[in-house]
Protein backbone atom coordinates (compact mmCIF):
# COMPACT_ATOMS: atom_id res chain seq x y z
CA UNK A 1 0.00 0.00 0.00
CA UNK A 2 1.65 3.23 -0.93
CA UNK A 3 0.51 6.28 1.23
CA UNK A 4 -0.74 9.09 -1.05
CA UNK A 5 -2.24 12.32 -0.82
CA UNK A 6 -5.65 11.04 -1.53
CA UNK A 7 -5.43 7.88 1.02
CA UNK A 8 -4.01 10.09 3.70
CA UNK A 9 -7.10 12.55 3.08
CA UNK A 10 -9.39 10.00 3.60
CA UNK A 11 -7.89 8.14 6.58
CA UNK A 12 -7.69 11.75 8.10
CA UNK A 13 -11.85 12.62 7.67
CA UNK A 14 -11.90 8.76 9.21
CA UNK A 15 -9.71 10.02 12.18
CA UNK A 16 -12.03 13.42 12.09
CA UNK A 17 -14.98 11.74 12.73
CA UNK A 18 -13.33 9.46 15.56
CA UNK A 19 -12.05 12.46 17.31
CA UNK A 20 -15.70 14.33 17.57
CA UNK A 21 -17.38 11.13 18.92
CA UNK A 22 -14.47 10.36 21.44
CA UNK A 23 -15.63 13.86 22.91
CA UNK A 24 -18.62 14.94 25.01
CA UNK A 25 -20.87 17.36 23.25
CA UNK A 26 -20.55 21.20 23.56
CA UNK A 27 -23.38 21.18 25.38
CA UNK A 28 -22.47 18.61 27.86
CA UNK A 29 -19.09 20.48 28.94
CA UNK A 30 -20.13 22.86 31.90
CA UNK A 31 -16.64 24.64 32.85
CA UNK A 32 -16.99 27.00 35.76
CA UNK A 33 -14.48 30.06 34.58
CA UNK A 34 -12.59 32.70 36.98
CA UNK A 35 -12.85 36.37 36.43
CA UNK A 36 -9.55 36.62 35.37
CA UNK A 37 -10.37 34.59 32.15
CA UNK A 38 -13.82 36.54 31.34
CA UNK A 39 -12.02 39.71 31.73
CA UNK A 40 -9.46 38.63 28.85
CA UNK A 41 -12.26 36.86 26.88
CA UNK A 42 -14.22 40.10 26.95
CA UNK A 43 -10.88 42.38 25.54
CA UNK A 44 -10.94 39.52 22.49
CA UNK A 45 -14.11 39.97 21.88
CA UNK A 46 -14.25 43.40 21.90
CA UNK A 47 -11.65 43.13 19.16
CA UNK A 48 -13.70 41.01 16.93
CA UNK A 49 -16.58 43.30 17.68
CA UNK A 50 -14.12 46.49 17.03
CA UNK A 51 -14.75 46.82 12.87
CA UNK A 52 -18.48 47.76 13.60
CA UNK A 53 -18.26 49.22 16.46
CA UNK A 54 -15.55 51.73 15.19
CA UNK A 55 -17.62 52.41 12.00
CA UNK A 56 -20.45 53.09 14.34
CA UNK A 57 -18.44 55.16 16.80
CA UNK A 58 -16.82 57.11 13.70
CA UNK A 59 -20.90 58.05 12.21
CA UNK A 60 -21.66 59.02 15.81
CA UNK A 61 -18.46 60.96 16.07
CA UNK A 62 -18.76 62.95 12.73
CA UNK A 63 -22.72 63.78 13.89
CA UNK A 64 -21.35 64.87 17.11
CA UNK A 65 -18.83 67.24 16.03
CA UNK A 66 -21.09 68.34 13.08
CA UNK A 67 -23.28 69.79 15.16
CA UNK A 68 -20.92 70.97 17.46
CA UNK A 69 -19.53 73.08 14.65
CA UNK A 70 -23.12 74.66 14.13
CA UNK A 71 -23.47 75.79 17.47
CA UNK A 72 -20.15 77.92 18.34
CA UNK A 73 -21.33 78.68 21.85
CA UNK A 74 -21.93 75.06 23.10
CA UNK A 75 -18.37 73.93 21.47
CA UNK A 76 -16.84 76.61 23.68
CA UNK A 77 -18.28 76.13 26.40
CA UNK A 78 -17.72 72.33 26.37
CA UNK A 79 -14.61 72.12 24.81
CA UNK A 80 -12.48 73.92 27.29
CA UNK A 81 -10.42 71.31 26.59
CA UNK A 82 -8.83 71.92 23.24
CA UNK A 83 -7.96 68.42 21.18
CA UNK A 84 -5.88 68.96 18.18
CA UNK A 85 -5.43 65.56 16.07
CA UNK A 86 -2.00 65.16 14.22
CA UNK A 87 -1.10 62.06 12.01
CA UNK A 88 0.47 59.95 14.96
CA UNK A 89 -0.57 61.88 18.24
CA UNK A 90 -3.21 63.65 19.93
CA UNK A 91 -2.60 66.55 21.60
CA UNK A 92 -5.02 68.11 24.68
CA UNK A 93 -4.35 71.51 25.82
CA UNK A 94 -7.13 73.22 28.43
CA UNK A 95 -8.18 76.63 27.54
CA UNK A 96 -10.08 78.45 29.78
CA UNK A 97 -9.01 82.63 29.62
CA UNK A 98 -10.73 83.01 33.37
CA UNK A 99 -8.77 79.93 34.58
CA UNK A 100 -5.74 81.01 36.70
CA UNK A 101 -2.75 79.69 38.73
CA UNK A 102 -2.34 76.31 40.76
CA UNK A 103 -4.73 74.41 42.61
CA UNK A 104 -2.35 72.97 45.46
CA UNK A 105 -3.76 69.61 46.02
CA UNK A 106 -2.57 66.11 45.25
CA UNK A 107 -5.25 63.14 43.93
CA UNK A 108 -5.01 59.49 44.28
CA UNK A 109 -6.99 56.73 42.58
CA UNK A 110 -8.85 55.12 45.40
CA UNK A 111 -9.75 52.27 43.25
CA UNK A 112 -6.57 51.12 41.85
CA UNK A 113 -5.91 47.29 42.78
CA UNK A 114 -4.04 46.65 46.08
CA UNK A 115 -1.45 44.60 43.87
CA UNK A 116 -0.29 47.49 42.21
CA UNK A 117 2.34 49.33 44.65
CA UNK A 118 4.27 52.67 43.84
CA UNK A 119 7.09 52.57 41.94
CA UNK A 120 7.81 56.58 41.12
CA UNK A 121 6.07 59.72 41.47
CA UNK A 122 7.40 62.99 40.30
CA UNK A 123 5.59 66.38 41.92
CA UNK A 124 6.60 69.31 39.54
CA UNK A 125 4.47 72.53 40.58
CA UNK A 126 1.31 71.67 39.05
CA UNK A 127 2.41 68.71 36.65
CA UNK A 128 2.42 65.02 38.86
CA UNK A 129 3.18 62.02 37.12
CA UNK A 130 3.18 58.79 39.69
CA UNK A 131 4.30 55.25 38.27
CA UNK A 132 2.66 51.65 39.98
CA UNK A 133 3.62 48.12 39.18
CA UNK A 134 1.85 45.02 39.78
CA UNK A 135 3.83 41.35 40.60
CA UNK A 136 3.23 40.66 37.08
CA UNK A 137 5.53 44.20 35.94
CA UNK A 138 2.80 45.67 34.41
CA UNK A 139 3.04 49.21 34.63
CA UNK A 140 0.15 52.43 35.70
CA UNK A 141 0.69 55.31 34.80
CA UNK A 142 -1.38 58.23 36.68
CA UNK A 143 -1.25 61.84 35.55
CA UNK A 144 -2.82 65.17 36.55
CA UNK A 145 -2.14 68.70 35.89
CA UNK A 146 -3.43 70.98 38.71
CA UNK A 147 -1.27 74.60 37.25
CA UNK A 148 -4.37 76.23 35.39
CA UNK A 149 -1.24 77.14 33.39
CA UNK A 150 0.20 74.17 32.24
CA UNK A 151 -2.35 72.16 30.57
CA UNK A 152 -1.01 70.03 27.48
CA UNK A 153 -0.14 66.34 26.93
CA UNK A 154 0.45 64.23 23.98
CA UNK A 155 -1.30 61.19 23.40
CA UNK A 156 0.62 58.81 20.99
CA UNK A 157 -2.43 56.89 19.26
CA UNK A 158 -2.43 53.22 17.26
CA UNK A 159 -5.99 52.38 17.94
CA UNK A 160 -9.21 53.72 18.50
CA UNK A 161 -10.82 56.07 20.64
CA UNK A 162 -14.39 56.07 22.75
CA UNK A 163 -15.73 58.73 24.37
CA UNK A 164 -16.92 58.48 27.77
CA UNK A 165 -18.57 60.15 30.88
CA UNK A 166 -16.09 60.37 34.16
CA UNK A 167 -18.77 61.94 37.01
CA UNK A 168 -20.53 63.69 33.88
CA UNK A 169 -17.01 65.16 32.93
CA UNK A 170 -16.16 64.08 28.87
CA UNK A 171 -13.09 62.10 29.35
CA UNK A 172 -11.39 60.33 26.02
CA UNK A 173 -10.65 56.37 26.35
CA UNK A 174 -7.96 54.88 23.72
CA UNK A 175 -7.86 51.73 23.12
CA UNK A 176 -4.77 50.38 21.41
CA UNK A 177 -4.86 47.64 18.55
CA UNK A 178 -2.48 45.21 20.16
CA UNK A 179 -3.96 43.27 22.27
CA UNK A 180 -0.33 43.67 24.85
CA UNK A 181 -0.41 47.32 24.48
CA UNK A 182 -1.45 49.81 26.95
CA UNK A 183 -4.66 51.50 26.83
CA UNK A 184 -5.53 54.90 28.44
CA UNK A 185 -7.88 57.71 29.11
CA UNK A 186 -7.94 61.13 29.57
CA UNK A 187 -10.60 63.39 31.08
CA UNK A 188 -11.15 67.06 32.81
CA UNK A 189 -12.74 68.90 35.25
CA UNK A 190 -13.92 71.64 34.09
CA UNK A 191 -15.28 73.82 37.02
CA UNK A 192 -11.60 72.89 38.19
CA UNK A 193 -9.61 73.09 35.31
CA UNK A 194 -8.18 69.49 36.14
CA UNK A 195 -6.79 66.66 33.28
CA UNK A 196 -6.15 63.73 34.54
CA UNK A 197 -4.68 61.07 32.57
CA UNK A 198 -4.16 57.09 33.75
CA UNK A 199 -2.68 54.07 31.40
CA UNK A 200 -1.60 50.56 31.91
CA UNK A 201 -2.80 47.30 30.38
CA UNK A 202 -6.36 47.65 31.58
CA UNK A 203 -9.55 47.66 29.32
CA UNK A 204 -11.60 50.58 28.88
CA UNK A 205 -14.67 49.42 31.59
CA UNK A 206 -11.34 49.14 33.82
CA UNK A 207 -10.08 52.36 32.86
CA UNK A 208 -13.27 53.98 33.45
CA UNK A 209 -13.61 52.62 36.67
CA UNK A 210 -10.39 53.97 37.89
CA UNK A 211 -10.76 57.00 36.29
CA UNK A 212 -14.46 57.73 38.68
CA UNK A 213 -12.43 56.43 41.90
CA UNK A 214 -10.17 59.61 41.78
CA UNK A 215 -10.40 61.59 44.56
CA UNK A 216 -8.39 64.91 46.18
CA UNK A 217 -6.08 64.06 49.36
CA UNK A 218 -7.37 65.89 52.38
CA UNK A 219 -4.63 67.32 53.86
CA UNK B 1 -27.08 55.12 20.80
CA UNK B 2 -29.90 53.22 19.35
CA UNK B 3 -27.46 52.12 16.89
CA UNK B 4 -25.47 50.41 19.14
CA UNK B 5 -27.80 48.89 20.89
CA UNK B 6 -28.82 46.60 17.52
CA UNK B 7 -25.37 45.68 17.69
CA UNK B 8 -25.47 44.49 20.81
CA UNK B 9 -29.14 42.79 20.95
CA UNK B 10 -29.22 38.76 20.07
CA UNK B 11 -29.74 39.26 16.51
CA UNK B 12 -26.59 41.20 16.29
CA UNK B 13 -24.39 38.61 17.84
CA UNK B 14 -21.33 38.09 15.70
CA UNK B 15 -19.96 34.21 14.87
CA UNK B 16 -17.45 34.73 17.45
CA UNK B 17 -19.22 35.50 20.47
CA UNK B 18 -21.85 32.48 19.35
CA UNK B 19 -18.52 30.10 18.90
CA UNK B 20 -17.19 31.17 21.89
CA UNK B 21 -21.14 30.68 24.16
CA UNK B 22 -20.80 27.23 22.83
CA UNK B 23 -17.24 25.88 22.74
CA UNK B 24 -15.89 27.19 25.14
CA UNK B 25 -16.68 24.39 27.93
CA UNK B 26 -15.85 21.63 25.38
CA UNK B 27 -12.40 23.34 24.47
CA UNK B 28 -11.76 23.62 28.10
CA UNK B 29 -12.30 19.78 28.71
CA UNK B 30 -9.47 19.10 25.97
CA UNK B 31 -7.31 21.10 27.23
CA UNK B 32 -7.72 20.29 31.19
CA UNK B 33 -7.20 16.70 29.62
CA UNK B 34 -3.69 17.80 28.65
CA UNK B 35 -2.52 20.02 31.50
CA UNK B 36 -4.40 19.23 34.38
CA UNK B 37 -4.59 22.64 35.34
CA UNK B 38 -7.67 24.54 35.57
CA UNK B 39 -5.55 28.38 35.12
CA UNK B 40 -3.15 26.43 32.51
CA UNK B 41 -6.47 25.19 31.23
CA UNK B 42 -8.06 28.35 30.99
CA UNK B 43 -4.70 29.89 29.50
CA UNK B 44 -4.63 27.53 27.01
CA UNK B 45 -8.48 28.32 26.11
CA UNK B 46 -7.85 32.07 25.71
CA UNK B 47 -4.50 31.12 23.34
CA UNK B 48 -7.25 29.31 21.51
CA UNK B 49 -9.92 32.05 20.90
CA UNK B 50 -7.11 34.47 19.70
CA UNK B 51 -6.24 32.49 17.27
CA UNK B 52 -9.61 31.28 16.33
CA UNK B 53 -10.33 35.21 16.36
CA UNK B 54 -7.54 35.46 13.63
CA UNK B 55 -9.27 33.15 11.67
CA UNK B 56 -13.38 34.19 12.07
CA UNK B 57 -13.46 34.38 8.85
CA UNK B 58 -13.03 31.06 7.54
CA UNK B 59 -15.52 29.40 10.42
CA UNK B 60 -18.52 28.57 8.82
CA UNK B 61 -20.38 28.09 12.07
CA UNK B 62 -23.43 26.55 9.93
CA UNK B 63 -21.13 23.64 9.82
CA UNK B 64 -21.13 22.25 12.86
CA UNK B 65 -19.13 19.45 12.42
CA UNK B 66 -16.34 21.23 11.07
CA UNK B 67 -16.41 23.60 13.73
CA UNK B 68 -16.36 21.33 16.44
CA UNK B 69 -13.11 19.78 14.65
CA UNK B 70 -11.60 23.01 14.49
CA UNK B 71 -11.55 24.31 17.62
CA UNK B 72 -10.93 21.14 19.08
CA UNK B 73 -7.73 20.90 17.95
CA UNK B 74 -6.89 24.24 18.32
CA UNK B 75 -7.58 23.63 21.57
CA UNK B 76 -5.52 20.89 22.18
CA UNK B 77 -2.44 22.63 20.32
CA UNK B 78 -2.30 25.80 22.70
CA UNK B 79 -2.71 23.09 25.35
CA UNK B 80 0.56 21.63 24.62
CA UNK B 81 2.55 24.09 23.35
CA UNK B 82 1.70 25.63 27.12
CA UNK B 83 2.60 21.82 28.71
CA UNK B 84 5.96 22.24 26.24
CA UNK B 85 6.36 25.48 27.44
CA UNK B 86 6.30 24.69 31.13
CA UNK B 87 8.26 21.13 30.73
CA UNK B 88 11.48 22.88 28.98
CA UNK B 89 12.66 19.28 27.49
CA UNK B 90 13.41 18.92 23.73
CA UNK B 91 10.50 19.84 21.04
CA UNK B 92 10.48 16.53 19.53
CA UNK B 93 10.41 14.40 22.72
CA UNK B 94 7.75 16.16 23.81
CA UNK B 95 5.80 15.25 20.50
CA UNK B 96 6.51 11.68 20.57
CA UNK B 97 5.39 11.36 23.90
CA UNK B 98 2.39 13.87 24.79
CA UNK B 99 -1.00 12.68 25.52
CA UNK B 100 -3.95 14.61 24.20
CA UNK B 101 -7.35 13.82 23.41
CA UNK B 102 -7.76 9.94 23.28
CA UNK B 103 -9.21 8.84 20.19
CA UNK B 104 -11.18 5.52 20.39
CA UNK B 105 -11.00 4.35 16.14
CA UNK B 106 -13.31 0.98 15.95
CA UNK B 107 -13.92 1.96 12.39
CA UNK B 108 -12.21 -0.28 8.90
CA UNK B 109 -9.89 1.74 7.65
CA UNK B 110 -6.57 0.59 8.94
CA UNK B 111 -4.50 4.06 7.65
CA UNK B 112 -7.15 5.79 10.21
CA UNK B 113 -6.73 3.37 12.97
CA UNK B 114 -2.85 4.13 12.78
CA UNK B 115 -3.34 7.96 12.62
CA UNK B 116 -5.31 7.47 16.12
CA UNK B 117 -2.16 6.73 17.21
CA UNK B 118 0.24 8.96 16.48
CA UNK B 119 1.06 11.65 18.83
CA UNK B 120 -1.56 14.57 19.19
CA UNK B 121 0.89 17.48 17.16
CA UNK B 122 0.82 14.69 14.08
CA UNK B 123 -2.78 14.54 14.37
CA UNK B 124 -3.34 18.17 15.12
CA UNK B 125 -1.37 18.65 11.64
CA UNK B 126 -3.03 16.30 9.48
CA UNK B 127 -6.68 16.90 10.56
CA UNK B 128 -5.72 21.29 10.06
CA UNK B 129 -4.26 20.11 6.12
CA UNK B 130 -6.34 17.40 4.94
CA UNK B 131 -9.71 17.69 7.12
CA UNK B 132 -9.69 21.79 7.16
CA UNK B 133 -7.70 21.81 4.08
CA UNK B 134 -5.29 24.25 5.51
CA UNK B 135 -2.06 24.82 3.29
CA UNK B 136 1.42 24.74 5.33
CA UNK B 137 1.65 28.61 6.04
CA UNK B 138 -2.38 28.77 7.48
CA UNK B 139 -1.53 25.41 9.60
CA UNK B 140 1.78 26.25 10.62
CA UNK B 141 0.14 29.79 11.71
CA UNK B 142 -2.58 28.30 13.37
CA UNK B 143 0.21 25.45 15.45
CA UNK B 144 2.50 28.82 15.95
CA UNK B 145 5.17 27.11 14.43
CA UNK B 146 7.18 28.00 11.29
CA UNK B 147 6.23 26.78 7.57
CA UNK B 148 9.48 24.90 7.65
CA UNK B 149 8.47 23.60 10.28
CA UNK B 150 5.22 22.46 9.78
CA UNK B 151 6.24 20.38 6.78
CA UNK B 152 8.86 18.74 8.93
CA UNK B 153 6.24 17.91 11.27
CA UNK B 154 4.17 16.54 8.73
CA UNK B 155 7.36 14.65 6.96
CA UNK B 156 8.08 13.12 10.49
CA UNK B 157 3.93 12.42 10.53
CA UNK B 158 4.12 10.23 7.52
CA UNK B 159 7.27 8.26 8.21
CA UNK B 160 6.34 7.40 11.53
CA UNK B 161 2.52 6.30 10.10
CA UNK B 162 4.58 4.42 7.36
CA UNK B 163 6.66 2.84 9.63
CA UNK B 164 3.43 1.90 11.97
CA UNK B 165 1.54 0.48 8.71
CA UNK B 166 4.87 -1.88 8.19
CA UNK B 167 4.52 -3.28 11.78
CA UNK B 168 1.05 -4.18 10.78
CA UNK B 169 1.72 -5.93 7.82
CA UNK B 170 -0.24 -3.06 5.84
CA UNK B 171 2.86 -1.55 3.67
Amino acid sequence: MIITEERLAMAAGELNEAMLRSLPEPGECRAEFSEQFEKKMKRVIRRTERPAFFRVAAVLLAVFLGLMALIPRVRAGFFGLVRRTYESFIYYEFRDPQAGGMEDARYRITGLDEEYVPETGIHDGGNHHEVYVNSAGDSLHFRYVTDYNAHSMYIEVAGRVERVSIHGEPGDVYIADAEEESNCIIWHVRDKGLMFFIMGRLDAEELVALAESVERIEE
Amino acid sequence: MIYISMIDSPEGQSKFIKLYQRYRGLMYHVADNVLHNHHDAEDAVHQAFLTIAERIDDVDVTVEKRTRSFVVTVAENKAIDLYRAKQRRSAEELDENMAGVEIEYDGGDCLARCMAQLPPRYRELLILKYVHCYSFRETARIMGISEANAKKLAMRAKDKLGQMCREEGLL
